[in-house]
C-alpha cells in the first residue's frame, strides 16, 4: 500500500498470526489437521467479506452500523424469493435490497446531513423491522441446492464455495482501492474531507457509492449465510458490524479515516479466525472467547501506536 | 479580458463580506489583490474559485458569463487556485497528491497507471526545482514543503488563471525564489495570476497592477508603476480615526506580567513585552504574524522553546492552562465557540464553570449557588437573557462574547488576554464590550487585547504593539499612533520565514 507504507505494524501482526498458529498447533493435534486448517478459510468467509467492506467505510472516515441487520433483512429477501420460485433472479433481488439499504444509509448522510453514526443506527432498526415484517418471526425454509452449492457448500480446489466468494472480494475490493482512482478518493476523503472537496473530488457521489457496494456485499453475505444453513431467520447476522469493525481495526485501519490497507484487514481477519478456531478447539467457551477478542482489539491498538513511534492517537 | 468578476455581492450571517466589488485580470499580468485583515479578499479568490458562489454579480471568462457549482467547475475553466488553507492529503504521498483527481490510467481508465503516477510527478517537481521524493508521505512534509506541493499541484494543471492566496506565508528563502522564478514563467506564458500577499515588498516585485479592497468594497485598481508603498496604505485604511484615546502612563503603573525573550518556532521570536496592571495594551498585526501564538505562551497554553516570564516579580512559567489560571491569568479565545464556551449548556452553567472549585462546598455544587452568582455576573457584564437558564447558542454573537468574558472575569483574574474580543459581534455590543474592557483596566487589571482592527484598538488601548513575522515591529502609545504609522509597522519585511 502506498499509504500504509510497510513500517514495524505491518510486521507486527504477520508476526502475532504466525505465533498464535505456531502455539496452537504445539498444543493441539487437531488445530495442525490441514482439514481444520482449509476450514478456518471458510469460517471467516462472512466476517472477511463484512470487514472488507467495512475497511471501505472506515477508510473513508466513516462507520457502518447497519450492516448485520441489512445482511440478515437482504437473506430474508432471498430466502423469500427462492422459496416463492424466482430462481435464478432471487440473487439478482438479494444483491439490490441490501444495496437499497446501502443507498439509504448513502442519501441520509449526504442530503439530511446527519453523521454516519446516526444514520446507519437508522437502517440497522429499518432493515430489522423490515425483516421481522416479512418473516413474521418465522424461520424462512427454502429447497435450492443449486443455490446452496453456489455460495456455500460446493467445492473447488479443495474448498468449500464461501472461502471462494471472500478471496474474489478480497482481491477486488484490493484492486479497488490500491490501483483505482475510487480507491485513491477513498483515501483522500478520508485523509481529509474538506481538503477532498476543495480540490473538487466528487466527494458525494464517493460516499453514496461507498455504502450501496457495502449493502450490496451486505446482499451477498446474506447468500452465503442462508446458503450455509438452508433457511433465514430475521436476526441471522446481528452483531456481524462489530466483528467487522475489530477485524479491520485488528488490521490496523484507523477509525478516523485516511489509514488502513486491504490486506492488512485480512490478516486482521485471518487473526480472529485462527484464534476463534483455536480456542474452540481447545474447549475454551464462547464467552471467554469473546473476552480474549476484546483484549485482542485493545492489545493491537497499543502495540500499533507504540510501532507508529511517538504522535498522536490511532483511532 | 482573460477573466472578470463584476459587481460580486457576497453575504455571509450577520455580515456583508463583498459589497459590489470588481476585479479583472488580463493574460499574462500579475494582478496584486491588497487590503487589510477582513477586507475580502479571500472571499473573492475562493468565488472565482468556485469555493463560495456569489449573492449577485457576474463572473466572465474569456468575455462569456460563467457560474460555477464547485471548484470542479472553475477547474474545468482553466481557473486553479492555492489557499492558505492547504489540502494537502496527509496519508497520501507527495505523487497522489500531485495528481489527485488526474492520475494517470491504463485500461480504459480504471486502472491507476503507478509507473506513470511516479514518472509524472518526478517530472513535474524537476520543471519546478523542487527537490522532494515523489513517494514521501505529505504528512512528513513541512509547512512550506506542503505548500510548494500545493503550489506545483496547480501549475502542473496548465492554468488559464492562476490564484495565489499568501503563497509565501509559510515558504524560507531558496522556496521564495523558486515561488518568484515560476510567477514570472507563467507570466510569460501568458497566464493571468491573482496575487494576495501581505508582503509590499512582494506587490512591487512580481506585480503588474493593483486592487486595493476595503471593508468587502472595491477602492481602486491601479499599474504598480503608478503607485507607491503610502498610495497604498492610505487606499488600504481609508476611513476615520476614532475619536476617544485612551493613555494611561504605563510607566507609573506596577509591572504585571514580564516577558524576555519569549521564542516558540516557527511562529514566535525573542518576543519582550511588558504589562501593567491596569492598563490595556493592543496587539496588532497581519493574520499569522504571530499574535495569538504570544498569547497562547502567556496563557500556558504552549510552552517557549526560549525566553523568560515574571508575574508580578515572581519567576512565571505555566506548565499548563490550569497552571496560569491558579496564578490568576486567563486567557479569552477568539475562538468562541471552539474553545471558549459550551454551547449547548445554559449561561449560567458556562459562567460558573471555571469557578465551580470556589462555588463548591465538598465537592457539591448547590444549583441555587450557581444561580446567583451567574446571575451577578450577567448583570455587571450587561448579558441580555431571559434568564441564566437559557443555552447559550440562543444568544446572539455580541451576547455570547459578554457570557465568554463574564465567565473568565468570574474567577477574579490579575491578568486577562483576550483575542479578538469583538469578532462576530455587531457594533452596537462592540461599544459595550470596549467598555468594559476599560472598567477592568480601571479595576486594576492588567489587560492584553488582541485585534485585527486598528480602530478598535485605538479605542481601548493604552499602548499598542505591533507585531510582525513573529517579533515586536513597534510598542507605540495610542495618543500619538495613527492607522497609517501602525500599519508601517505591521507591514515591516522581516528576515523570518
Amino acid at each position: 500500500m502506498m499509504a500504509g507504507r510497510t513500517n514495524l505494524a505491518d510486521y507486527g501482526l504477520g508476526v502475532a498470526l504466525v505465533l498464535i498458529i505456531g502455539a496452537l498447533m504445539v498444543l493441539s493435534p487437531a488445530f495442525r489437521d490441514i482439514e481444520n486448517l482449509i476450514g478456518i478459510g471458510r469460517q471467516v468467509a462472512i466476517l472477511g467479506i463484512a470487514a472488507a467492506a467495512m475497511t471501505f467505510v472506515i477508510l473513508s472516515g466513516e462507520i457502518d452500523l447497519s450492516i448485520g441487520a441489512v445482511a440478515s433483512a437482504s437473506a430474508v429477501v432471498t430466502a423469500l424469493a427462492l422459496s416463492q420460485g424466482f430462481g435464478v433472479l432471487a440473487i439478482p433481488i438479494g444483491l439490490l435490497a441490501g444495496a437499497l439499504f446501502g443507498l439509504l444509509n448513502g442519501l441520509l448522510i449526504l442530503y439530511i446531513g446527519v453523521p454516519s453514526f446516526i444514520a446507519t443506527l437508522v437502517s440497522f432498526f429499518i432493515a430489522q423491522g423490515v425483516a421481522l415484517t416479512l418473516t413474521g418471526g418465522q424461520t424462512i425454509l427454502f429447497d435450492a441446492d443449486w443455490f446452496r452449492a453456489l455460495f456455500a457448500t460446493g467445492a473447488l480446489l479443495g474448498n468449500r464455495a464461501a472461502f471462494w466468494w471472500l478471496v474474489a472480494v478480497a482481491l477486488t475490493s484490493w484492486w479497488l482501492l490500491s490501483r483505482t482512482r475510487f480507491g485513491a478518493n477513498t483515501y483522500a476523503l478520508g485523509g481529509d474531507a474538506e481538503s477532498a472537496a476543495m480540490l473538487g473530488l466528487p466527494v458525494g457521489r464517493l460516499r453514496i457509492m461507498i455504502f450501496t457496494m457495502t449493502g450490496a456485499l451486505m446482499g451477498l453475505v446474506g447468500m452465503i449465510l442462508i446458503a450455509r444453513i438452508g433457511n433465514a431467520r430475521a436476526d441471522g447476522a446481528i452483531g456481524l458490524e462489530f466483528d467487522a469493525i475489530a477485524a479491520a481495526v485488528i488490521g490496523g485501519t484507523r477509525l478516523g479515516g485516511g489509514y488502513g490497507s486491504m490486506p492488512r484487514t485480512m490478516l486482521g481477519v485471518a487473526l480472529i479466525g485462527v484464534l476463534n478456531n483455536g480456542l474452540a478447539i481447545l474447549n475454551v467457551d464462547f464467552n471467554t472467547q469473546q473476552v480474549i477478542k476484546g483484549v485482542l482489539v485493545i492489545a493491537v491498538v497499543l502495540i500499533d501506536r507504540w510501532a507508529r513511534g511517538k504522535g498522536g492517537t490511532v483511532t | 479580458m482573460l477573466f472578470a468578476l463584476n459587481n460580486i455581492t457576497k453575504r455571509f450571517p450577520g455580515v456583508l463580506a463583498l459589497d459590489g466589488v470588481q476585479l479583472d485580470l488580463r493574460a499574462g499580468e500579475v494582478h496584486a489583490v491588497m487590503g487589510e485583515n477582513g477586507a475580502g479578499k479571500s472571499t473573492l479568490m475562493k468565488i472565482a474559485a468556485g469555493l463560495f458562489r456569489p449573492d449577485a454579480g457576474e463572473i466572465l471568462r474569456d468575455g462569456q458569463p460563467i457560474s460555477f457549482a464547485g471548484p470542479a467547475d472553475a477547474k474545468a475553466a482553466g481557473i486553479h487556485s492555492v489557499f492558505q488553507e492547504l489540502t494537502i492529503l496527509p496519508n497520501r504521498t507527495v505523487a497522489e497528491n500531485l495528481l489527485i483527481g488526474r492520475e494517470p490510467t491504463r485500461a480504459g481508465g480504471f486502472w491507476l497507471d503507478k509507473a506513470a503516477m511516479r514518472a509524472e510527478a518526478q517530472a513535474i517537481l524537476d520543471r519546478l526545482g523542487i527537490k522532494l521524493d515523489p513517494d514521501q508521505s505529505a504528512g512528513t512534509l513541512s509547512t512550506g514543503q506542503r505548500q510548494m506541493v500545493e503550489i506545483a499541484r496547480a501549475c502542473a494543471q496548465d492554468p488559464k488563471v492562476l490564484i495565489l492566496d499568501e503563497p509565501t506565508s509559510s515558504l524560507g528563502r531558496a522556496e521564495e525564489e523558486l515561488l518568484f522564478a515560476l510567477v514570472r514563467r507563467l507570466r510569460g506564458d501568458n497566464v493571468g495570476i491573482l496575487y494576495i500577499t501581505h508582503r509590499m515588498s512582494e506587490v512591487f516585485l512580481l506585480s503588474d497592477r493593483i486592487t486595493v479592497l476595503r471593508d468587502g468594497r472595491y477602492v481602486l485598481t491601479g499599474d504598480t508603476a503608478t503607485l507607491d508603498r503610502p498610495a497604498l496604505i492610505r487606499a488600504m485604511v481609508g476611513r476615520d480615526v476614532a475619536e476617544t484615546r485612551h493613555g494611561v502612563d504605563a510607566g507609573a503603573l506596577p509591572v504585571a506580567l514580564d516577558a524576555r525573550g519569549l521564542t516558540r518556532a516557527p511562529a514566535v521570536h525573542g518576543v519582550d513585552l511588558t504589562l501593567h496592571a491596569g492598563e490595556v495594551l493592543g496587539i496588532a498585526g497581519l493574520m499569522g504574524a504571530g499574535r495569538t501564538e504570544i498569547a497562547r505562551l502567556l496563557a500556558g497554553i504552549d510552552r517557549p522553546d526560549a525566553g523568560e516570564m515574571t508575574l508580578f516579580d515572581a519567576p512565571y512559567a505555566p506548565r499548563g492552562i490550569g497552571d496560569a489560571l491558579a496564578r490568576g491569568v486567563a486567557y479569552v479565545s477568539e475562538d468562541r465557540k471552539g474553545l471558549g464556551l459550551v454551547l449547548p449548556l445554559s449561561v449560567a452553567d458556562n459562567i460558573a464553570l471555571p469557578s465551580l472549585g470556589r462555588l463548591a462546598r465538598h465537592g457539591v455544587v448547590a444549583p441555587g449557588r450557581i444561580r446567583e452568582f451567574a446571575s451577578e455576573w450577567m448583570g455587571k457584564l450587561g448579558v441580555k437573557a431571559a434568564n441564566g437558564e437559557v443555552a447559550v447558542e440562543t444568544l446572539s454573537g455580541g451576547n455570547q462574547q459578554k457570557v465568554s468574558l463574564a465567565k473568565w472575569l468570574a474567577i477574579l483574574p490579575k491578568v486577562i488576554l483576550l483575542d479578538e474580543p469583538t469578532r462576530g459581534v455587531d457594533v452596537g455590543a462592540k461599544a459595550e464590550i470596549y467598555a468594559l474592557i476599560r472598567q477592568m483596566a480601571a479595576d486594576g487589571t492588567a489587560v492584553l487585547a488582541i485585534s485585527s482592527e486598528l480602530p478598535e484598538l485605538m479605542q481601548i488601548s493604552d499602548r499598542i504593539a505591533v507585531v510582525a513575522h513573529g517579533r515586536i515591529a513597534g510598542i507605540v502609545p495610542t495618543a500619538g499612533a495613527t492607522e497609517e504609522s501602525l500599519l508601517d509597522l505591521a507591514f515591516q519585511e522581516g528576515n523570518a520565514a
